[in-house]
């Protein structure tokens, strides 16, 4: 749509604009646990946004599919009554990291297809997503999934050039984030700045990489059904489900009623779940069907670079590396897949 | 960018218990009609997400044929939270239901064709929605045979209903029990030993419907694949748990199907490509 620049000076003023009449999240830093960490959170005040983050323990996907969401809340009685639960109200996402954007696509996908999912799709409706760039970190391997620098997904993007920022502004949505405040329009030397910066973080994110070719991974991922890999790779595991809590682009959930201590009223809730966990795919009588801690990472890993790529044609994995990041076992996914293309290499 | 979208994805609607009685020590039949005054809809192999509100909900088969009137047969096993409040149900009381959800067996393929019902325990329950609408349209298909194996007599199903189908003609109706016992003088042994019992004329226009638990369809498969029956004939009903049945909660997944989308009905011919299928 349009390349505009705005002063650095700037941003309070544009996040105050936005307060006035949105919920804010960003990236904030919080001393907590270990000491110093990065989370997506409601940002009350300017001060409190950090533009310049480290990947964030979680991805910003809670704010579109809460952790414990009701569906419906209900009244107990003779003639039973439920009250549809009500969602969305408007939302910026500020200063994104490209792969938390391309998690939030898949997540489109997902909810879009087949029968959509309501009250996903009414907070999407309402959510404006304004991206930053990234560098480079341990665990990333986002340049592998093609999520190194910015492409699509969202409403405006900026990118720091020194003493200010450079924002593609994409949808008319991105447009009024950044009509509110002064901007000017994109130089050459502006647009030269951006250049410069997306070159370094793609070298950079490149250098984590290695010789590997994610278009050869549903192929890979069909042929290594019984590959030792997926043993070697969850022989630490502990079964304990983080890799899919953190994860940006996994959605599976478990629904559950919760009563209140009236005992007369109640909700529907869906909570999210965990495809790693042992309960996981248990049916009524005690079976189980992905019964080994090797099957369910199979099945893991599967969702993101076979099932669901041939779906939608690409990967449904961000490179964020949040599930090597904070798994305890210090299982790192990525890994496995070097191993599992590299037997493919070797046709075994 | 979505085309529709239902707003009551997730909303159950009430149905009313007209009838109920337990059909054995576990397995609860109950009648059940739609507040609504409209006919559930379904085909043949399609099934509900039960709401007991406070408790959950659970995905159940449908054992009734398709009606056009609002009424729906369930047969629940208490097994769990849900199915244990199911088992509490007495006529007026009310309970949620979503759906019909799933493929269904396809009917169209079924015409003209040699029927052989291979059921296994509750097996009997989704297959029944088939075996009515196919007496019911006798016609329509070729010979009919029915099989159904249960552990012990006490657990037979519909047993009025199975004393009904060996009187017919037109329908040969064989069963067993998985081991002897004093009150029963049938066939003893595990299904596949009733398939020597079988006169199957034209293997490549006969169709076997097989339901019944995991462990069954590997040894009921290569029995029907003995007898030159397809594989694309060869008819089966995966259980998963469905905790939300419209593809999302990605519990039912067998490596990229869904078994509330794709399926529960699959023929062999897909399921031998699925890992996890059987």
């Amino acid at each position: 749509m349009a390349l505009r620049v705005m002063s650095k000076e700037a941003l309070p003023s544009l996040v105050e604009a936005l307060l006035a009449n949105q919920k804010v999240i960003g990236p904030k830093k919080i001393h907590r646990g270990k000491g110093e960490q990065y989370i997506f959170d409601e940002i009350q005040s300017p001060c409190e946004l950090e533009l310049d983050y480290p990947t964030t323990v979680l991805p910003p996907k809670h704010w579109l599919l809460p952790k414990d969401e009701r569906l419906f809340e209900f009244k107990l009685g003779p003639q039973p009554e439920i009250t549809p639960a009500e969602a969305g109200e408007p939302t910026v996402f500020l200063g994104l990291h490209p792969c938390d954007i391309a998690g939030i696509r898949c997540l489109d996908e997902v909810m879009e297809e087949g029968q959509p999912d309501p009250l996903y799709l009414a907070r999407r409706a309402q959510l404006t997503i304004i991206g930053a760039e990234t560098s480079a970190e341990e665990y990333c391997y986002a340049s592998f999934v093609g999520n190194a620098l910015p492409d699509n997904g969202y409403d405006a993007f900026m990118t720091d050039i020194g003493d200010a920022y450079v924002v593609d502004v994409s949808t008319d949505k991105g447009k009024a984030v950044f009509d509110g405040v002064e901007t000017r329009d994109a130089t050459a030397a502006d647009l030269a700045a951006v250049e410069e910066v997306r070159k370094m973080a793609a070298t950079e994110a490149d250098a984590c990489m290695g010789d590997v070719d994610v278009r050869l991974m549903p192929m890979a991922m069909t042929n290594a059904v019984d590959s030792e890999v997926w043993e070697k790779a969850s022989e630490a595991c502990f079964r304990c489900g983080t890799c899919n809590l953190v994860c940006p682009t996994c959605y599976c959930f478990n629904v559950t009623d919760v009563m209140n201590p009236d005992l007369e009223t109640g909700a529907r809730v869906r909570t999210w779940d965990a495809c790693t966990l042992d309960s996981f795919a248990a049916v009524a009588g005690g079976e189980s069907f992905r019964e080994e801690a090797k099957d369910r990472l199979t099945h893991r890993v599967n969702r993101k670079f076979h099932y669901q790529y041939t779906k939608f044609g690409h990967p449904h994995c961000t490179g964020c590396g949040r599930c090597a990041r904070a798994c305890v076992a210090d299982i790192n996914q990525f890994d496995a897949i070097k191993d599992v293309l590299a037997e493919q290499a070797q046709g075994v | 960018m979505v085309a529709t979208v239902n707003q009551d994805l997730y909303l159950p609607d009430f149905a009313t218990v007209q009838d109920a009685a337990m059909m054995t020590a576990t397995e609860r039949y109950l009648k059940l009609s739609l507040d609504s005054g409209q006919s559930l809809g379904h085909d043949p192999g399609q099934f509900v997400q039960v709401s007991m509100l406070g408790i959950g909900e659970a995905p159940i088969s449908i054992s009734s044929a398709p009606t056009s009137d609002p009424t729906f047969e369930l047969v629940v096993r208490n097994c769990g939270n849900v199915s244990n409040a199911i088992h509490q149900l007495e006529p007026g009381a009310k309970m949620g239901v979503r759906g019909p959800f799933g493929n269904g067996f396809c009917m169209e393929s079924l015409k003209g064709k040699d029927i052989i019902f291979v059921c296994g325990g509750i097996g009997l329950v989704p297959t029944r929605s088939l075996i009515k609408d196919v007496l019911a349209n006798r016609g329509d298909y070729g010979d009919c045979s029915i099989m159904f194996g249960c552990k012990s007599p006490e657990e037979r199903l519909f047993s009025d209903e199975l004393d009904e189908w060996r009187g017919m003609s037109d329908v040969k109706l064989l069963e067993t029990i998985d081991r002897a016992s004093p009150n029963w003088d049938g066939h003893v042994g595990v299904i596949t030993t009733l398939f020597p019992q079988l006169d199957i004329k034209s293997p490549k226009d006969t169709v076997a419907i097989v339901v019944g638990p995991p462990i069954m369809y590997r040894f009921v498969i290569i029995e029907c694949l003995n007898a030159g029956i397809g594989e694309e004939n060869i008819i089966m009903s995966l259980e998963r748990h469905m905790k939300c049945g419209v593809g999302k909660c990605g519990h039912c997944q067998i490596n990229q199907k869904y078994v509330c989308q794709d399926g529960p009905v699959f023929s062999y011919a897909e399921a031998r490509h699925l890992k996890e299928a059987i």
